[in-house]
């Protein structure tokens, strides 16, 4: 169980450093996320469920975050999540997801939009999912 | 001589003949054919059956859980269901519609009580598994769903003061058994028919014009993807007659009237035990059960064996057609994007482009989620809000719902494909008789003629010939018994 969580947060890790290349894409924070409801899972093919996400600035420079939020689209088939997810801060720098369902299999893409005092950092990260 | 040469070559033509149409009949693959077959339905690479095995173990379907209350429910559940006097013509059951023969269908386009509705009658079948009812999921669970056709005034065209007279009438000790004391001094002094108005919340103006605009150019819209458009009062006013909505009844009827005369605590005991009656008729409807055809079998003697060749495990009912059948659903074809597990079914809603079959606007998921956010029944009610029914997958979904959302727009609920061959006419409205039609639907994908978006991932599925053929058989490999599981008990 804790594997499945540490891989599924490296995979994000990864895939943001991965994105940086993409110049809608702004390397300015890391991101940690744990599927807290129901616990123990990565983002898993059509349940409800809620995520914790912690943001981790890749500056020294304190940075205080005006607005979070969080989105998941399947880019090839132009539509998003059949829910809108809402965003609760729970922590400095960390945020309650409810409403999270994946609902389809195929590529998702979960977006991570941060404003700081510097502006808009969106971070897109792809997460597929298949049906069996 | 000649004659003789002549009828001789006729017996051997003949012979031929039969032999080539029981050869087609009974699929006489070779196997180098074969293993080209399964190539192309699962992608052109290399066969590895221990990765379709670790699929096939996937679908491996459960029969319900049914604790002693569910079992006990299901009984007055049953009696109900089957009961013509919760109408009022008195001739009008759910069994009408769901007839157990026809894998609790109605074998119409269209459902018929006392007068014709628009839309398919969908299976009840393993509706355990269910999280959202009717086409457009207006309700919640089981025990709400079975409310609605008993006051719509084109199903049953009862009221809830009706049924519980009944319920005082034919089956108090039942109901008190099960429920407590029934209100008797409440329900001897009714009048009759007694119930609320339906107060739909209707979608928003802006999902209107989304709806409209769409219709004169989806591409435009779909590239849009904003709701703002603008029309005409005259335009919205002109549309939103057209709406296929779920509000069917007047104000001002003698029903509404007499329900409006109730106080407070009288309306509640009334609805408690309308309530009460949608718990029966879900407990019965829990246990209608599905899972045991030829499919299952084989996935159970393919999943359980440490050889992963299908063909060891084949059938005369499961067999190399079927096979391929299943291996196209899987990925050529691409059926298990929404038809989804063991019950082929996914619990969401999909635009799938078809064309309203009238004049109606039907907006589908979009009406339906405003319908189930209303609707006093649901999981956040006063009736059906225990903690379980709060863990459901609908009631988690139920307040994260937006109506405003495109993809909602003309969507419609994933029909499972269970029994599929015994529930013909298909679609929503019935359009096609068979399941042929259905799949040579999807091989061609016509132009898109329907509200809001179809889904783009949605292209022609271009199934050769056989290839239809062996998918039409593995979903007629699906067809399985139907059981209740809850009969017989007391």
């Amino acid at each position: 169980m804790t594997l499945k969580l540490i891989q599924f947060l490296l995979g994000l890790l990864f895939c943001a450093a991965l994105s940086r290349a993409d110049s809608l894409i702004f390397p300015s924070y890391q991101i940690a996320v744990e599927v807290i409801e129901p616990k123990g899972n990565p983002l898993i093919l059509n349940k409800h469920q809620t995520l914790l996400v912690t943001l981790k600035p890749q500056t020294s420079l304190a940075l205080e975050v005006l607005d979070f939020r969080f989105d998941a689209r399947m880019p090839q088939h132009k539509h998003g999540m059949v829910t809108k997810a809402r965003v609760q801060k729970v922590g400095s720098l960390q945020y309650r997801v409810e409403g999270v369902r994946l609902h389809m299999p195929g590529d998702w893409l979960l977006e991570f939009i941060i404003t700081d005092q510097k502006g808009q950092t969106r971070i897109e990260v792809p997460w597929v999912l298949t049906a069996s | 001589m000649k004659a003789q040469q002549l009828s001789r070559r006729g017996i051997a033509l003949s012979f031929a003949t039969v032999v080539g149409l029981v050869a087609v009949r009974f699929w006489i693959i070779q196997p180098a054919s074969q293993e080209m077959l399964l190539k192309e339905a699962t992608g052109n690479g290399a066969l590895d059956f221990v990765k379709m095995q670790r699929t096939a173990r996937t679908f491996q379907a459960e029969a319900p859980h049914l604790d002693d209350t569910d079992r006990k429910r299901a009984v007055l559940g049953r009696a109900l269901f089957f009961d013509t006097d919760l109408s009022k013509n008195g001739k009008i059951a759910c069994a009408s519609c769901h007839k157990p023969d026809k894998s609790f269908t109605d074998g119409r386009s269209k459902a018929v009580g006392l007068s014709e509705r628009p839309k398919n009658t969908p299976t009840l079948i393993n509706s355990f598994t269910s999280f959202w009812f009717y086409w457009d999921g207006r309700t919640d669970s089981l025990a709400s769903q079975s409310l609605n056709p008993l006051e719509d005034e084109a199903e049953h065209g009862f009221s809830r003061a009706e049924l519980a007279q009944i319920i005082f009438k034919k089956y108090q000790s039942q109901y008190e058994t099960l429920f407590g004391k029934l209100p008797v001094g409440l329900i001897t002094k009714l009048r009759l028919p007694a119930k609320p108005t339906k107060e739909v919340t209707l979608v928003s103006d802006n999902v209107i014009r989304f709806a409209i605009a769409s219709t004169v150019n989806p591409k435009l819209i779909r590239d849009l993807g904003s709701l703002s458009f603008q029309t005409t009062q005259a335009q919205l006013r002109q549309y939103r007659s057209k709406l296929s909505y779920h509000s069917d009844q007047d104000p001002q009827s003698v029903s509404s009237i007499n329900y409006n005369q109730l106080t407070e605590p009288e309306k509640k005991q009334l609805n408690q035990v309308f309530a009460n009656i949608g718990l029966s008729i879900e407990a019965f409807e829990k246990g209608i059960v599905a899972i045991e055809s030829p499919f299952d079998a084989f996935i159970q003697r393919w999943s359980r064996s440490s050889d992963p060749k299908p063909q060891a495990h084949f059938s005369k009912d499961f067999g190399f057609k079927e096979f391929l059948g299943f291996q196209l659903f899987l990925a050529k074809a691409s059926c298990q994007t929404c038809h989804t597990g063991p019950y082929f079914k996914d619990n969401q809603f999909h635009n799938i482009g078809l064309s309203s079959v009238d004049d109606s606007l039907d907006l589908g998921r979009s009406q339906g989620i405003k319908t189930v956010q209303s609707d006093p029944f649901n999981c956040q009610g006063a009736f059906f809000n225990s903690p379980t029914r709060r863990r459901s997958e609908s009631c988690k979904d139920l307040s994260f719902l937006d109506s405003e959302t495109p993809e909602a727009i003309g969507a419609f609920k994933t029909p499972t494909l269970r029994n599929i061959a015994e529930t013909a006419p298909y679609m929503r409205d019935g359009r096609f008789s068979n399941l042929r039609q259905v799949l040579e639907h999807y091989n061609r994908m016509d132009t898109h003629s329907g509200v809001g978006f179809r889904e783009e991932t949605l292209k022609p599925l271009n199934l050769s010939e056989t290839e239809l053929e062996a998918l039409k058989s593995f979903l007629e490999s699906l067809s399985s018994p139907v059981k209740e599981l809850t009969q017989g008990t007391t």
